[in-house]
């Protein structure tokens, strides 16, 4: 069963890469794209364990870094921190889909202002209202959601895990 | 390691992070990537491509289907885009072509610089299929006058016969009726050149005729203006003998064949007089 796991999240992984590198660039509607790497990983957080997460995170934000940033390293550091933030949020295993998906909102906000705040830092000079209005929060509502999509796709795979124990 | 990473997994995750970010500030502002970006780009480019390639094919299906008015709307500027520039492409190749006939005749007038020239290009032409008779731009206001000689770079392409202030009707050498006193550049025989000579309704030449006798004329011989009548200056190019008719024909003694391509003339040189 753990096999099926791992198959199933390194294909997600690679999907979610691929998502953010490649194919959600190109078909962003009105430059709204979810941080799909993120999604999975907090996905995997809520629905697996947080060291699955951890290795997502960093595997999957170094990756993206290595190809489209050019401060390597900020990704799998944002990713890293949201998920330690996202295991100290309160939520047990009756928590509902909704609230789980305002979390994983809100820590994707969280992630992209801190992106957004580097990138000010190194010299980028923009509107943190405009960012935060027009391309932080749609992208932050958009992951969400897909967080809470890939945790409907896991769950069955968890209940099969816990049967199968 | 193995306990610490199932016991504290926070703790991993907070000084992966702190590393991460040490890194991040490390490599800002780089420009070069280490062997380690590269390897790992080199390694998920291609299949980054495919993938792109894939997505772009995708993203435009959807597009045309979804977004049919877009596409109609960029496909009616780029039609009108696409017109624009045919109808400038044509404008620079007449211009082209035009550069090339006028440096033609500049060269002409360059290599008789004894002669004053005026340039007239060719307004109108009857519809005779032979062209006997062709209109130009430049009349009596621009000095031309009755009786000139109308050349250009191919050679002698006819006379003024009516001048009107600002137009001048050229009859060509095509013209049945026109003559020219000629000579053979080659042994300076004279002779008189008119008429056309035609075979199955076709123009071949114009007939030469009125050499002497004993005058060697050979096929490929050039056929220059003499000077004699006062019209045609001496020396101007006329054509090449193409052959040459029987002894006893009587009628002419050779068939000429000018260079000029009468039905397509779209600037003449008149000589408007000579130096001294």
């Amino acid at each position: 069963m753990a096999l099926k796991k791992y198959i199933a999240l390194t294909v997600a992984f690679l999907v979610a890469f691929f998502l953010d590198t490649a194919i959600l660039p190109q078909w962003n509607l009105f430059h709204m794209v979810p941080f799909v790497m993120l999604a999975l990983m907090l996905a995997a957080e809520q629905v697996f364990s947080i060291q699955t997460a951890l290795v997502i995170g960093a595997l999957g934000g170094l990756g993206e870094d290595l190809l489209c940033e050019n401060m390597i390293g900020l990704t799998p550091a944002l990713c890293l921190l949201s998920a330690v933030a996202y295991a100290k949020l309160p939520k047990d295993s009756d928590t509902k889909p909704l609230i789980l998906g305002l979390y994983c909102a809100i820590l994707a906000l969280g992630v992209e202002m801190l992106r957004a705040l580097a990138s000010y830092v190194i010299g980028m000079r923009f509107s943190f209202w405009n960012a935060a209005l027009y391309g932080a929060l749609p992208r932050a509502l958009l992951t969400g959601l897909w967080a809470l999509g890939y945790m409907a796709l896991f769950r069955p795979l968890l209940k099969r895990q816990v049967d199968a124990v | 390691m193995k306990k610490l990473w199932r016991n504290r997994p926070i703790l991993i995750a907070l000084l992966a992070s702190a590393l991460f970010l040490a890194l991040a500030a490390l490599t800002v502002g780089r420009r070069t990537a280490s062997r380690a970006e590269d390897m790992f780009s080199s390694a998920v480019l291609p299949v980054q491509e495919a993938v792109s390639r894939t997505t772009e094919r995708v993203t435009g299906f959807f597009t045309r289907v979804f977004f049919p008015s877009s596409l109609q709307q960029e496909n009616e500027r780029l039609t009108k885009l696409l017109a624009a520039y045919e109808r400038r492409l044509i404008l620079y190749d007449a211009m082209a072509q035009e550069n090339a006939r006028l440096s033609e005749l500049l060269d002409y007038a360059s290599s008789n610089s004894n002669f004053y020239f005026m340039t007239a290009p060719v307004s109108a032409r009857n519809m005779n299929p032979y062209v006997d008779t062709i209109t130009v731009r430049g009349g009596s206001r621009n000095g031309v006058a009755e009786q000139m000689a109308a050349v250009n770079a191919q050679g002698i392409v006819g006379r003024v016969i009516e001048v009107g202030a600002t137009y001048a009707k050229i009859r060509t050498l095509q013209n049945d009726d026109m003559r020219i006193s000629v000579m053979v550049e080659r042994t300076r025989d004279e002779g008189m050149l008119g008429g056309l000579v035609l075979e199955d309704g076709q123009l071949v030449g114009l007939k030469l005729y009125y050499l002497p006798k004993d005058a060697d004329l050979q096929v490929g011989d050039t056929i220059v203006t003499s000077g004699l009548g006062g019209i045609f200056p001496k020396g101007l190019y006329v054509g090449k003998v193409l052959y040459l008719t029987d002894e006893d024909n009587g009628e002419y003694d050779a068939c000429v064949q000018s260079d000029v391509d009468f039905e397509h003339l779209e600037e003449v040189l008149i000589i408007l007089g000579k130096e001294g």
